[in-house]
């Protein structure tokens, strides 16, 4: 007779219900954050090429680039939106979200900066500086944006290593993610 | 490294799927399309034309005594809060005096409105019409311009550029330098002093 004392070597962790938890709050605030940018950038994409060129973000020739640009990345923003709120290819769409804005956020502090050392600006301080962002939300204080972005950037950066599939579809058709092998005695 | 290829798998996807989306649906966008050929970069300053009036700088939000319009002053760069730029700028007494006078309403002085859509609709300098410059309008607006004396141009006022952008464009399409004015202080100033506004029917 023997019994089976010793776990499987791939048995998967246990994630402690704090995670889960978490994992859930940075998918609902950064997915639903960035669907609403998404949204609102979408209503005109107009009016975001223009920011593109105020941004000088690419090259304008040839014209197809920027333009391309300015029509698929606020379809980007809310697929991965979408992504990472129901929880399928949510490390994916986080890396994406992550990306976009460690593009994104060192050039609104350029342009903040620069207004704010313009000759003749007279604003008391950094963050008294505004100005429409491009982001979908109009005109921004420089120092809200850049907070918000950190934040955001901070929820996308957990969500691409966190391991939780609580309230995740993809929980629903993917197998369990294997646990690190341990060491047995 | 099976999760980071199936992290990257996923984030092409999407990126895959995004460029069908957005594709598939931009030429149904209407005024909102992106013509995926067309060069929006503003264009870029052109060289003042010999013997136009100019006038003085005019710090923001300052009066300025009424004059004859476009033809007072001495020095043509820079002339207020506005970017620098090679075009006649009138002030708001300026402004005022063209739109009361005769030869508006016989189209021969014309005022455009280079805002958005939504701005446009809002509200509007009685009688301008709409010349965004982003969504291609200047080429719809040439003959009336080129028939007129006096093109005025407009948008936001402050750092706005896009009312310049429309006159560089027109400058492009053969309208005389001199015949173009940019009213720089534009829609903000004008809603502040004017209460001659007209709105958009829906």
């Amino acid at each position: 007779m023997t019994t089976a004392t010793a776990l499987p070597v791939t048995a998967p962790a246990r994630i402690h219900p704090v995670w889960h938890g978490l994992t859930v709050l940075a998918r609902l605030g950064v997915g639903l954050m960035f669907a609403y940018l998404s949204l609102m950038k979408l209503r005109d994409p107009v009016e975001f090429l223009k920011q593109i060129h105020v941004y000088n973000l690419a090259p304008t020739e040839p014209a197809l680039l920027v333009n391309m640009l300015a029509v698929t990345l606020p379809w980007l923003e809310l697929l991965c939106a979408a992504a990472v709120l129901l929880g399928v290819g949510r490390r994916g769409a986080a890396l994406l979200i992550a990306l976009m804005l460690l593009f994104f956020t060192p050039l609104i502090l350029h342009r903040g900066l620069t207004l704010y050392h313009a000759p003749g600006a007279s604003y008391a301080s950094f963050c008294d500086v505004s100005f429409d962002c491009g982001c979908g939300t109009g005109v921004v204080f420089v120092c809200r944006k850049l907070a918000e972005n950190c934040a955001l950037l901070a929820g996308a950066l957990y969500l691409i290593f966190a391991r939780s599939r609580c309230l995740s579809l993809a929980a629903l058709w993917l197998p369990r993610p294997p646990a690190p092998a341990r060491a047995e005695r | 490294m099976g999760a980071s290829k199936s992290i990257l798998l996923s984030a092409v996807l999407l990126i895959f799927a995004a460029t069908a989306i957005g594709m598939a649906v931009n030429p149904f966008r209407g005024r909102s399309r992106i013509d995926l050929h067309r060069n929006y970069a503003p264009p870029k300053a052109v060289p003042v034309a010999p013997g136009l009036p100019t006038r003085p700088a005019v710090p923001a939000g300052a009066t300025q005594p009424a004059s004859e319009p476009g033809t007072s002053g001495a020095s043509r760069t820079t002339p207020s809060a506005h970017v620098a730029h090679e075009f006649q700028e009138l002030a708001y007494e300026e402004v005022a005096a063209l739109l009361a006078d005769p030869l508006t309403q016989i189209h021969m002085y014309i005022f455009l409105d280079a805002r958005n859509d939504d701005a446009y609709r809002a509200g509007h300098i009685p009688g301008a019409i709409q010349c965004d410059y982003w969504r291609g309008d200047v080429p719809q607006v040439v003959d009336r311009a080129m028939a007129a004396e006096k093109i005025i141009v407009y948008c936001n006022g402050g750092a706005c550029e896009d009312s310049l952008h429309v006159c560089r464009e027109l400058l492009r399409y053969g309208v005389p330098q001199g015949n173009i004015y940019l009213y720089a202080h534009g829609w903000e100033e004008w809603v502040r002093r004017s209460a001659e506004i007209e709105q958009a029917q829906p």
